[in-house]
């Protein structure tokens, strides 16, 4: 493997935890979050020539998940439609998590997809809100609203167990997650 | 106690394992893949033109004389082998190629491409702006664009032999000739007095004779109703530009008067140029003609290095005289045919004319209330016993069909050498009960095989004198826009002819390639071609070109966004039948191209990937049985890159055909009734839901919906059982 393959290589396992959760925030399905960050690190992969000389290059991989994920919802509309005339239950997947897990996971899938995004690249990948305007196509000082309506959401939703303060700001993942190389935003 | 958001965030995601080699592997598919898609073979210019402009000028577009072969080492060519069917293309790649030319606030688009190189050069003229003085464009085989002389317009181009690129056009009211070589150019300004080299009055163009460029010119002379070529050189290897004293050159002996004093007219187009350096001038009338008198006139194609050409000329009492020329491409000896007028009191409304190695020489005439008729006008080498000619009055010609005798008399015009006999059977080939469709000679193959755009479809005549005439199936060839000329029809070296069909799908409009093969009747669709996509969502001058065993397309128009694309050749299939650049397109309804007929149907089925892009795949189906097992469908075919194949044709009977493709290879299908209202199409690309079973492809599989679930299809179960999913 080459130094070019090596830091190819490294740039994806960085990323590729991020992307994964990101999009299960956003898609609210485990499986097709995985479909589609299989298929953006593949993208990475093509585009690696440009993408290495980003200065960005981690909220630029986190914009093509986006992008999928959005397809993947004009899909989704349609297969959900063709569930209801036929009466069948969409959600196919096994579920042995927590009640706590399930309603965090609830909660953020009751959000409009657009604050959705933004929780889940703010909240969870890291991205300051001007990459999340960025990845979005949008303004930050709209990123920000979306981002002070999402909590508010939130709290509703989740009551006294979740800590929201107003003007919280991103802040270092937790030890398990692998190092964030490459995401300088 | 209370936990923050992004803890919460972080429990509530699910770990995942990244398969590297997965990603590396499919991003490199991804990476091969693109370059085919960006495979295009830029062949030629963006010039402007926008709405208000002036149109292009009635300069003859140049044919397409060569293009860059598929083997040819190149700068730009991109080999891609195709991961899913392992066959091997090579395209140019032009993605670091400029998509338009600089053209502020205009809108961008194709006119005009003057001449095009051995080498695969293009030479365009460029229209920018009110004056059209943008100057002339070439574009090299490596894609480099350049601009020259931005300050003439440019009216005619050549390139010759040694890659020089001669041009002629106007700086100013001054006409001027550039010559372009090694990236320099030098122009010679020939004053106000020369020629007029605009083009607007008499039409300009330049021949490549030997390995020298001429300028011919053809003029009208109002005062004795004649017309004449005068030619002069213009450029040599040896001496580069040569300074013509244009205005004392020395009318050519091609130099001949096409009509009786009594028929005037304007010249409006103009094809010269032949192979061997003889030239011959073929006059399509259209120009503005004298009160009381109106000129029409067909296309001066070339067929085989022969230029044929034909025009009507009205007379200002109301009669017609319609001229044919074609010359022979080993001689050049011109031919002359006349041809008379329709029915008393018709005029004859398109006359085309063609011409083949063998010497014989077709026409088709119309008229709007019989239809058309095809002529074999003359037949067995004509060229063999050249004599002088001169038209017939239309008052001196019978009305009906062409005679079959000598019709060209003797005497008159000596500088014109044709044949006064025979000239044919005069036979009728075709004549068209259905009156009003414009019918036209569309090509004629190397054997001598006429190809006809009848109103019933296209029609074939072969050259064995054989009556019958074959009729294909094809309703309406396809045309970029309504009124607008289409590409045509080509022939390949084996004698496939390959044409644009119109279809229609669910309301929608779409080219279809279409391939007729000699000894069988009727077309084989290839597949849908993306045309707009490919060559611009208004593609002003698509061509249908058939180089070796290569289909192409070569056009280009404007983009969604107003901004001009670059003029292509995309290679679309190859005379195995193949599409290799894929170029399909999503249709609007179910992605299935085909009308059922009869109880077995031919589709073309194809997946898609997440660009849209997908092999094709034709399938033989049943109708009307719910077991029916079809040609396998490629396993790689149905699951490319998450890609599916759906389709849903509605049989003869009404009843409506899902049709899917598993990714072992096989195809799942089972007809089903007329669609609801609820579900009268395909929901999306992921279900298939027609009769109330719904498919979806999942991971790889094709899963049926069955008591609310999702059930994989043990492979046992895999041949549609005729009970249904």
């Amino acid at each position: 493997m080459t130094d070019h393959d090596d830091e190819l290589v490294r740039f994806l396992r960085a990323q590729h935890p991020r992307v994964a959760g990101t999009l299960q925030l956003i898609l609210g399905d485990v499986d097709v979050a995985d479909e589609l960050t299989a298929e953006t690190m593949a993208r990475v992969v093509r585009d690696w020539r440009r993408i290495r000389g980003l200065s960005a290059p981690g909220p630029y991989v986190h914009r093509i998940a986006v992008n999928l994920a959005n397809s993947r919802f004009r899909r989704l509309a349609a297969q959900r439609r063709a569930l209801a005339r036929h009466g069948a239950d969409e959600d196919t997947h096994r579920d042995h998590d927590t009640a706590d897990v399930l309603a965090v996971r609830e909660a953020v899938a009751a959000l409009p997809v657009r604050q959705r995004e933004c929780v889940a690249l703010h909240h969870f990948a890291d991205l300051p809100t001007d990459a999340v305007a960025d990845a979005l196509g949008i303004r930050p000082a709209t990123v920000r609203s979306h981002l002070r309506d999402a909590r508010a959401a939130l709290r509703v939703a989740l009551g006294d167990d979740v800590d929201l303060p107003a003007d919280e700001q991103p802040r270092r993942r937790m030890a398990h997650r692998p190092t964030t190389e490459g995401n300088s935003a | 106690m209370s936990t923050d958001l992004r803890t919460l965030l972080d429990d509530a995601v699910v770990d995942t394992t990244l398969d590297v080699e997965a990603a590396l592997s499919r991003g490199r598919t991804l990476r091969r893949r693109r370059a085919a898609t960006q495979a295009v073979a830029v062949l030629t210019l963006a010039v402007t033109v926008g709405v208000g402009l002036p149109q292009a000028l009635p300069v003859t577009r140049a044919p397409i004389v060569s293009s860059v072969p598929a083997d040819a080492p190149h700068p730009l060519l991109v080999p891609v082998v195709d991961d899913t069917t392992g066959a091997l293309t090579v395209e140019l790649d032009v993605a670091d190629l400029p998509d338009a030319l600089p053209g502020e606030g205009v809108a961008l688009a194709v006119r005009d491409v003057l001449a095009v190189g051995a080498d695969g050069t293009v030479v365009a003229r460029a229209l920018a702006d009110d004056a059209g003085t943008s100057g002339l464009h070439v574009q090299a085989p490596d894609g480099t664009l350049r601009q020259y002389e931005p300050d003439v317009r440019i009216t005619a181009a050549a390139v010759a032999p040694d890659g020089t690129i001669v041009a002629v056009g106007v700086r100013g009211r001054d006409g001027v000739v550039v010559a372009v070589s090694d990236g320099g150019s030098a122009t010679v300004d020939l004053g106000p007095d020369g020629i007029d080299l605009s083009g607007e009055q008499s039409p300009v163009q330049l021949a490549v004779v030997g390995d020298a460029v001429d300028l011919l010119v053809y003029e009208e002379d109002d005062a004795f109703g004649r017309a004449q070529l005068r030619r002069a050189p213009l450029w040599n290897p040896d001496e580069r530009l040569i300074i013509a004293d244009l205005s004392a050159a020395t009318p050519s002996t091609m130099l001949f008067p096409l009509a009786a004093p009594d028929v005037p007219f304007l010249p409006d187009d103009l094809v010269v140029g032949l192979p061997d350096g003889r030239s011959l001038a073929v006059v399509v009338t259209g120009g503005d003609g004298p009160a009381g008198s109106q000129s029409r006139g067909g296309g001066a194609p070339v067929v085989d290095g022969v230029h044929v050409g034909a025009a009507i000329l009205d007379r200002v009492d109301g009669t017609a005289v319609a001229v044919g020329l074609a010359a022979h491409p080993a001689t050049g000896e011109a031919l002359v045919v006349p041809m008379p007028p329709g029915p008393e009191g018709l005029l004859l409304d398109g006359v085309a004319l063609h011409a083949t190695t063998g010497g014989a020489l077709w026409a088709i005439t119309t008229d709007p209330s019989s239809g058309g008729r095809l002529h074999r006008v003359a037949s067995t080498r004509p060229w063999a016993q050249p004599a002088t000619a001169t038209l017939p009055r239309a008052p001196d010609r019978p009305s009906g069909d062409l005679p079959g005798g000598a019709v060209i008399a003797p005497g008159e015009v000596a500088a014109i050498r044709t044949t006064p006999a025979p000239l044919g059977d005069g036979r009728v080939l075709y004549d068209s009960s259905i009156p009003g469709r414009p019918t036209s000679l569309l090509a004629v193959a190397p054997d001598g095989t006429a190809v006809v755009d009848g109103p019933d479809g296209l029609l074939l005549d072969a050259p064995d004198g054989d009556d019958a005439v074959a009729q294909i199936e094809v309703r309406q060839l396809w045309q970029p826009r309504e009124g607008a000329d289409g590409p045509g029809v080509a022939f390949d070296t084996d004698g496939n002819l390959w044409a644009l069909a119109d279809r229609w799908w669910s309301g929608a409009r779409y080219p279809d390639l279409v391939v007729h093969r000699p000894g069988e009747r009727g077309f084989a669709s290839v597949g849908h071609v993306r045309v707009r996509h490919l060559l611009g969502v208004d593609a002003p001058d698509v061509v249908l070109h058939v180089q070796g065993d290569e289909v192409a397309l070569v056009g280009a128009g404007i983009a969604d966004d107003g901004t001009a694309l670059p003029l292509r050749r995309v290679v679309v299939a190859r005379a195995g039948d193949r599409i290799v650049d894929a170029p399909v397109q999503r249709l609007p309804g179910p992605n299935v191209i085909g009308e059922p007929s009869g109880v077995r149907t031919r589709l073309a089925v194809y997946g898609f990937d997440a660009e849209l892009r997908g092999p094709f795949v034709p399938v033989d189906v049943v109708a009307g049985r719910p077991d029916l097992r079809t040609d396998a469908i490629p396993a790689r075919a149905t699951s490319l890159d998450g890609g599916i194949v759906l389709a849903s044709p509605t049989l003869p009977s009404g009843d409506q055909l899902v049709l899917a493709g598993a990714p072992d290879g096989s195809t799942l299908a089972q007809v089903v009734p007329p669609p609801s209202s609820t579900c009268s199409r395909l929901c999306d690309d992921s279900l298939a839901a027609a009769d109330g079973s719904i498919w979806l492809l999942r991971d790889g599989a094709l899963v049926p919906l069955v008591d609310g679930a999702w059930r994989p299809v043990e492979p046992e179960d895999d041949a549609a059982s005729d009970d249904g999913p």
